[in-house]
């Protein structure tokens, strides 16, 4: 085995990821290989120090209101799905009021009507097609499993 | 007191909505949570901000929660994805910094080659790019193996060995230079 074919394994060798038959090929070559042996010992090293160190500091008495900070994140989430559904009507409201008495009413000048159908069907238009490409690349989405 | 394990809690949040169960999870994993989103982000407020929404989305979200799975490997996916979303907006973006998180580190008074040196791992650590950094922690502070990492970052098994690969390689490069 060359060094750069142990190098492209010594990963995966170091985290027990590396199937047996291929371990036994680099165990052999890490035997005669003084500089590969050295990358695998750093490697390890690397490893450890990072497995056993523990970051403190002035926000970890943050950490003490933590259950408070996120019941409250849970109570304003609920206030901005009340908020979204009293704007939707508040929305829906606007545009049936609007078709009533402005586009179904014939003392308002054609221009203006013209201008609220466009306008109308521009939002429609947008809608669909938001909808639409959600749907398309859901289906190609790698990361849908993935909750966010 | 008796042990509740993680997922009889999880599994009283998704029936129940249970919040004493939900308290009791957080108690339990909110250090551990926010340490792991510090490694991650490289900032403290973003990772407590991090650490608590993920812990957000454990409870509005509970029901997608698949009943026997281990908890914290499901919990670190979707605390991985809230500081991904996080950093992906852009006002808040901002370069990890290595400084203020090595200012935290525990004293090595007995042994200051010791305390330098786990410095420059971890500057050399944040100097990498996250889909790398984000690999290496996964795998050595939470001792996943390559399959959890897979699952967790909704990859597959060889990436998760290339990133980890050029990972130590990067990290070994700036040892020489």
């Amino acid at each position: 085995m060359k060094c750069s074919e142990a190098k492209e394994n010594l990963s995966r060798y170091l985290d027990g990821e590396l199937p047996a038959a291929q371990a036994g090929e680099l165990e052999r070559h890490l035997a005669d290989c003084a500089a590969c042996r050295a990358d695998l010992e750093r490697w390890r090293t690397w490893g450890k120090e990072l497995a056993n160190m523990n970051f403190s500091g002035d926000h970890d008495r943050k950490l003490d209101v933590f259950e408070t900070s996120v019941y409250a994140r849970l109570e304003r989430g609920i206030a901005w799905i009340l908020l979204s559904l009293g704007g939707a009507l508040v929305l829906a409201s606007a545009l049936f009021y609007a078709i009533r008495d402005v586009l179904l009413n014939p003392e308002i000048v054609w221009p203006m009507r013209i201008g609220l159908i466009l306008l109308i069907l521009a939002l429609i238009i947008l809608a669909v097609g938001v909808v639409r490409h959600r749907l398309s690349t859901y289906k190609s989405d790698k990361y849908k499993g993935v909750l966010r | 007191m008796q042990h509740i394990a993680d997922e009889t809690l999880m599994e009283r949040i998704k029936t129940a909505q249970d919040r004493e169960a939900f308290t009791m999870l957080m108690n339990r994993h909110k250090t551990h949570a926010y340490r792991l989103a510090l490694q991650l982000t490289g900032d403290h407020d973003e990772a407590m901000d991090c650490a608590q929404e993920a812990f957000v989305k454990v409870f509005t979200r509970a029901r997608r929660y698949e009943d026997g799975r281990q908890f914290w490997p499901w919990f670190v996916g979707i605390l991985r994805n809230t500081v991904r979303m996080l950093r992906r907006t852009t006002w808040r973006r901002r370069k990890a910094g290595a400084e203020e998180l090595i200012a935290g580190l525990p004293d090595h008074c007995d042994d200051p080659e010791a305390a330098a040196r786990a410095a420059e791992l971890w500057r050399r650590l944040f100097a990498l790019p996250p889909k790398l950094r984000e690999v290496m922690v996964l795998r050595h502070q939470e001792g996943f193996n390559y399959e959890q990492i897979a699952a967790v970052l909704g990859v597959s098994v060889n990436t998760v060995a290339s990133r980890l690969h050029a990972a130590r390689q990067r990290l070994a490069q700036d040892h020489e230079m």
